[in-house]
């Protein structure tokens, strides 16, 4: 009985500490918003669910950035705040947290999520308010001017590693592909992306999805098998992945695969066989390989990233994620400068007519940013690409300095 | 919150000393007004300078709570765990998103009234198989209806648009279309109307109805409540206010995808139905805001939330399991008590004020069973049994433990049917027919244990049993019509007047299930004669009972007989079975042993051997009487 | 044949969490929904005992066992404990679920929210049997799993103390009445489930990694088995558990992918309509 006493006064300050929490995140404070004051940075991301390591990667990108800008006066002379929200990757949370936001204020810059779907949640109302958003999610849907002129991708979308697959595809001399995807919307759009430039290339693409929730994929693969295509297609992220190679050995299949531009990050070293990635192939950005010439700023900034709190994501995802939250502020903060303005509607039309400097202040672009360009179009908000960026590599691991190492680590 | 805790009766129905009822009287008579203020309080809130952020937090826990409160009419009304709410969530959210996709179709009227047929069409689908076959089959059905959600997504994706998702457009009334104060209001007004409804029907027969349907099946048939049917109302009843949730999530959002519709929404519902109290009409509002306050905070813990949320879980469902507003009712009940209102200290054996001692004419009817047999795989538990039962007349069976007393009764209550052999009531045959129709035929019965179900007062509880001869219709009762208040006062009216009778007309403002066994059992008689039936079944009645309890029971007997009713006494108390009854049968080992007056019952060497467990008949009988 | 192989091997992993629901049921009446999320710690713990100590696969098993029982003890001193006393039984749903979240947060916590491999102690070389191939860890599994069940559905039929667990389950107080534990019983009943979480954990690892969003992927399929074998038979949530992994498996092969779950949910409705009690659910109860 007394413990029960006890157990209900701790509810009761749970409860009520929820909520003058809650109340005191909302009410009160002082109103951050657009125009004054500090420039702030929202960012919506997962930082409990599976996804979470590569929230910890673009924070601890965020943050050195936020350092290196603020230390040189702020965007437009205005002090960076950042400011995270756990949106779990779940789009009716996201909208929650960007209300409780909104309610104090618009932020001036928002990173909309870390996938497709939260970003597509988000994107409605950020456009209604007229909010600046920067955000690396791929989806092609999201690169709509009419309908999100505030938004603009850095990473490039999707489709842009496609080029690169059907190159190779018919050096090799693919007749038929096949592709095992994830049966949510990533996959999906994954998948449609694929599937036009391949067909057009006179390819024969047959294709099997899998339930998220799948803990084997033996009967996909074996469909699959049973139409005799010439390589794979892989899609998928952590756990799917390691299924899917998993089960391709287990039937004894070991035609070329290849990693879409999900598969291809996702860490499987030392968790597969040798014989799980004979003929296994993942597709990795040129500028995040080791040994690519890379920008003479790079190596001073993973430095700051080695000594940041999330220094433990470095070598598990790659110094790419940093560099991309990393380089969308040093970009908006370069043109704040350059416009002499921090006001999201300005900046948005003059993102649209960028051209990229001879000595960016980002980083992770390549030696001159020539390898992702920043150069919108009033028609295009994401950014330029070409097939060269991309390159097949064997699976590897990043190393301390997080650049990729083909066959590192098996 | 106390002001909102919900209460099985009607405004006027304040008794002074309700130290047991279900919410102190003092707090009763202003309740409606209050609700309706905080409606409109929360109603206008936006224009007294709520922000966006509480206020979609608010849509939220409105959204939530409708769920909550489909959840509980099913799970704490009538018992049933049902959770495929998040399936009529989800119907509801995707009839909006296809009428306004694919058809242009915006007006919210036109799609909450789509939504409540397709929530009634969908309910039937889904609840018939699964209420026919009762409770595991019901939870496991919806469990599996959740989890295909994003199948069904998938496999009608050009209605829905897959994985993809579908974005309705915003909803429109009259044709203008609403802004986000408009549909703030919009959706807040029919939460609050969906809760007067709930109320409405809950706090009438039907709610008591169901009630009683939780506790014990076999005593809602005994009432000739169709079990089967009854389950049927609450289960499509509870599904409206769910797929009305989805339609007011998909204005909200503007967006859905399969993703949202989850097990773990699902589990979500549950935990505020159960923190807030499932029996509770209002604590789905109070669960719903503790669960999404909760939810929506807890993900600013980062990498600790899930930690924190099932913490969070654990510890409000060990301290709240019997939700909030039991806590809150409890707490209240000590205040009231604490302030001097004394509980009723022990009531007062007063015939006296029995009121008029009048039943009027029953219709009763002659019962006669002709070579009735039973047998439970090769256990013959009655053989050739013929007795009869004429109307104005007292008819005893008696006979030792497991002598086939109660099988007998239960073969002619319908709850078992007969291998071979009839029941005629009237010269009609029943046998065989299922008990709600053997109830309405005129049969009523008491039950060896009393079945009180809880959480309704005495005169309420006398009341169902009136609920199939003095039907009020569902409609009637949800729109509060005059006949819907007629038939209310009239059953109190009845129920108060019945216990009059018995003497135990105090009683009728407690809780029913506070009442100790012999008093359980006068309310049965009074429950029983509630329904005006032909027929009175009375199963070890006697038993339990004090002297002034039994003089009162016994006075009711014979007022049932003078009143021409048919009274079947099924006892093992010898001096009252001498002492009422008209005709006596003895039953022995499944069979017939004798049938005769008091007198020569009395009389007769075999009952005699029988009863006082001579040697010759072994050593089987007798403990109890 | 291959495509029958891994739809045994998942239905292997479903079928040990519809038993270990099952072993609670049995002798508490509780759901315990946490069931699949020890396990899915058990597998974190393998990893620890195998890759951090470097213990060798025969301690491994058993510490893993021990100390998943024991997480399985402390379960039921905080979560089912404190409500045996009161009304309404769906809060032990509620409290079951808290603490499978609360050990997917742990997990999180402590070992990230990536995948993690647990060494097998058998070769990743697949095996050929019968026309088709399997990792010869899911053939141990399905083998070990396979027994398990069995041997409790004649353990609880044949001997007293599965017998009391019967009995248990049926009627809570009358069992109290002819002197069980009832109490004892539950609680053993909780350690017995978690131990065998632990036991299998290394070959549950073994087909899936260790992952904390494995507990969450299983408590559903594990439930599936239910619904389709019948609650509270041993016998039932074994073959339910296979029943359904085969199902899925040949239907993803052959029919489509967004296929199977419908057509376990078909499967489902026809034995709800001519088994009411599921495939090997007990005799329907008596009425009055």
């Amino acid at each position: 009985m007394l413990a029960l006493k006890r157990g209900r006064r701790i509810l009761g300050t749970m409860v009520l500490g929820t909520i003058v929490g809650t109340a005191a995140a909302c009410g009160g404070g002082s109103a951050d918003s657009a125009g004054s004051g500090p420039f702030v940075f929202y960012v919506s991301i997962d930082t409990s669910g599976p996804t979470a390591v590569l929230g910890g990667g673009l924070l601890a990108g965020a943050r050195t950035a936020i350092k290196d800008i603020n230390a040189k006066g702020g965007i437009g002379g205005r002090q960076i705040k950042l400011e995270v929200a756990n949106d779990q990757n779940n789009p009716t949370k996201a909208v929650s947290e960007l209300q409780r936001r909104l309610a104090k204020g618009k932020p001036d810059l928002v990173y909309p999520g870390g996938s497709s779907a939260v970003s597509m949640s988000m994107l409605p109302i950020l456009t209604r308010d007229k909010v600046l958003s920067v955000g690396a999610t791929s989806s092609i849907q999201l690169n709509d001017p009419k309908k999100f002129p505030y938004h603009f991708g850095v990473t490039p979308p999707s489709s842009a590693y496609v080029p690169t697959f059907v190159q190779l595809a018919k050096e090799k001399g693919y007749k038929k592909v096949a592709m095992i995807y994830s049966d949510d919307a990533t996959g999906q759009s994954s998948f449609k992306q694929y599937e036009g430039p391949v067909k057009q290339a006179g390819i024969e693409l047959v294709s099997a999805s899998y339930d998220t929730t799948a803990l084997d994929m033996t009967p996909q693969l074996q469909q699959l098998r049973a139409q005799k295509p010439d390589a794979l297609i892989v899609n998928g992220y952590g756990t799917a992945v390691l299924y899917v190679l998993r089960g391709r050995a287990q039937i004894g299949w070991t035609l070329p695969s290849y990693g879409d531009q999900l598969a291809s990050p996702s860490p499987i070293a030392g968790k597969v066989t040798a014989a799980q990635i004979k003929n296994y192939q993942v597709i990795m950005q040129t500028s995040s390989l080791v040994g690519d010439r890379q920008h003479p700023g790079l190596a001073p900034v993973i430095k700051e990233f080695q000594t940041s709190d999330g220094a433990k994501f470095l070598t598990q995802t790659g110094v790419a994620v940093f560099t991309t939250t990393y380089d969308l502020l040093q970009f908006v903060a370069y043109e704040a400068g350059q416009e002499k303005t921090t006001d999201g509607q300005k900046l948005a039309k003059a993102f649209e007519k960028f051209k990229t400097p001879a000595n960016p202040p980002w980083v992770g672009k390549g030696p001159n940013g020539e390898v992702t360009k920043y150069e919108y179009t009033p028609s295009n908000h994401f950014p330029m690409t070409s097939a060269t960026s991309f390159k097949y590599v064997q699976p590897g691991t990043y190393d301390a300095d997080g650049f990729y190492v083909p066959g590192k680590g098996y | 919150m106390t002001t909102l805790s919900a209460s099985r009766e009607n405004p006027p129905g304040g008794n002074p000393r309700a130290g047991n009822t279900a919410v102190p009287a003092l707090l009763r008579g202003g309740r409606p007004l209050a609700g309706a203020l905080l409606t409109i309080l929360v109603l206008v809130a936006p224009l007294l300078g709520l922000n966006d952020y509480w206020a979609r937090t608010v849509l939220l826990v409105a959204i939530l709570s409708l769920q909550v409160s489909g959840l509980n009419i099913v799970l704490g009304h009538a018992g049933e765990l049902a959770v495929g709410q998040v399936f009529l969530y989800a119907v509801g959210a995707y009839v909006t998103g296809y009428l306004g996709v694919s058809h242009g179709i915006t007006d919210a009227g036109v799609i909450v009234v789509c939504a409540i047929a397709c929530a009634v069409v969908v309910g039937l689908i889904t609840g018939i198989p699964g209420l026919r076959l009762g409770g595991w089959s019901l939870a496991m059905l919806t469990f599996f209806l959740v989890l295909i959600i994003p199948n069904l997504v998938k496999v009608l994706e050009s209605f829905t648009g897959g994985a993809n998702g579908l974005a309705p457009p915003v909803p429109t009334l009259f044709g203008t279309p609403l802004g986000r104060d408009a549909l703030y209001m919009l959706i807040v007004a029919v939460t609050a109307v969906w809760f007067l409804v709930a109320r409405n029907l809950i706090l009438s027969r039907h709610g008591n109805a169901f009630l009683v349907l939780k506790q014990s099946p076999v005593l809602a048939g005994s009432l000739g409540v169709s079990v089967f049917r009854l389950k049927l109302l609450v289960y499509v009843t509870g599904a409206i206010p769910a797929c009305l949730a989805g339609v007011m999530f998909a204005w909200l959002d503007g967006f859905i995808a399969p993703e949202t519709f989850t097990f773990t929404m699902a589990l979500s519902i549950l935990a505020a139905s159960i923190v807030g109290g499932s029996t509770s009409i209002y604590g789905a509002l109070a669960g719903a805001a503790i669960v999404q306050l909760g939810q929506q905070s807890f993900s600013s813990f980062q990498d600790w939330q899930l930690l924190i949320y099932g913490a969070f879980l654990l510890v409000a469902g060990i301290l709240l399991a019997d939700g909030l507003t039991g806590l809150v009712r409890g707490r209240a009940r000590r205040i009231v008590r604490r302030f001097g209102v004394a509980a009723p200290a022990g009531r007062s054996a007063a015939p006296a004020d029995a009121g008029p001692a009048d039943l009027g004419a029953l219709p009763g009817a002659r019962l006669r069973t002709k070579a009735l047999c039973k047998s439970f795989g090769g256990n013959q538990a009655l053989r050739e049994v013929t007795v009869e039962a004429e109307p104005g007349q007292v008819t005893a069976l008696i006979g030792p433990n497991a002598s086939g007393k109660t099988t007998l009764l239960n073969l002619v209550c319908g709850f078992y049917r007969p291998t071979s052999g009839t029941v005629e009531l009237g010269g009609r045959e029943l046998g065989g027919q299922r008990p709600y129709r053997i109830a309405r035929a005129g049969i009523a019965r008491t039950f060896q244990t009393p079945l009180i179900p809880s959480g309704m007062t005495t005169k309420a509880f006398v009341a169902t049993g009136r609920y199939v001869s003095h039907r009020v219709r569902v409609p009637a009762a949800v729109l509060r019509l005059p006949a819907f208040r007629r038939g209310f006062a009239a059953d109190d009216a009845e129920a108060v007047r019945l216990l009059g009778l018995l003497g135990i007309a105090d009683v009728a403002d407690r809780e029913v299930d506070s009442l100790p066994l012999g008093t359980r059992r006068l309310v049965e008689v009074a429950r029983a004669l509630a329904a005006r039936p032909a027929v009175f079944l009375f199963d070890e009645v006697g038993s339990g009972l004090d002297e002034g309890d039994l003089a009162g029971l016994e006075r009711a007997i014979r007022m049932i007989r003078d009143a021409g009713g048919t009274v079947v006494l099924v006892e093992h108390n010898f001096p009252l079975v001498l002492g009422l009854a008209d005709r006596i049968h003895v039953l022995s080992q499944g069979g017939l042993l004798v049938s005769g007056t008091p007198a020569e019952i009395q009389a007769d060497p075999r009952v005699l051997a029988e009863y006082t467990g001579s040697n010759a008949a072994g050593k089987t009988i007798g403990s109890e009487g | 044949m291959t495509t029958i192989w891994a739809g045994l091997a998942t239905g292997a992993l479903y079928s040990l969490v519809a038993i270990g629901y099952n072993v609670v049921l049995l002798a508490s009446g509780v759901v315990n929904f946490a069931n699949a999320y020890l396990i899915m710690i058990g597998t974190f713990l393998a990893y620890v005992c195998l890759v951090d100590w470097g213990l060798p696969v025969a301690a491994a098993i058993p510490l893993t066992g021990l100390a998943v029982a024991v997480i399985a003890v402390v379960e039921e001193r905080i979560a089912i404990r404190p409500l045996l006393n009161r009304q309404g039984g769906h809060a032990a749903l509620i409290t079951t679920v808290g603490v499978g979240t609360l050990l997917g947060g742990i997990a999180a916590k402590v070992w990230g929210t990536e995948p993690v491999r647990v060494p097998s102690p058998f070769s990743a070389e697949p095996l050929t049997l019968l026309g088709g191939t399997i990792q010869r860890n899911d053939l141990v599994l399905i083998l070990l799993v396979l027994a398990l069940g069995v041997g409790l559905h004649l353990w609880s039929r044949r001997t007293l103390l599965g017998l009391a667990s019967l009995a248990t389950a049926e009627n809570r107080q009358a069992a109290q009445a002819r002197g069980l534990n009832v109490r004892a019983l539950g609680l053993g009943a909780f350690a017995l489930a978690g131990l065998i979480a632990g036991l299998f954990a290394v070959f549950v690892a073994g087909r899936t990694y260790a992952h904390f969003h494995l507990g969450e992927t299983l408590a559903l399929f594990g439930f599936v088995a239910i619904a389709i074998g019948g609650s509270g038979s041993q016998l039932g949530g074994l073959i339910g558990g296979f029943a359904i992994g085969l199902l899925y498996a040949v239907t993803a092969r052959y029919v489509g992918d967004s296929y199977p779950q419908i057509v376990v949910f078909a499967v489902f409705l026809l034995i709800l309509l001519t088994r009411p009690r599921g495939l090997f659910g007990g005799a329907a109860e008596r009425q009055v």
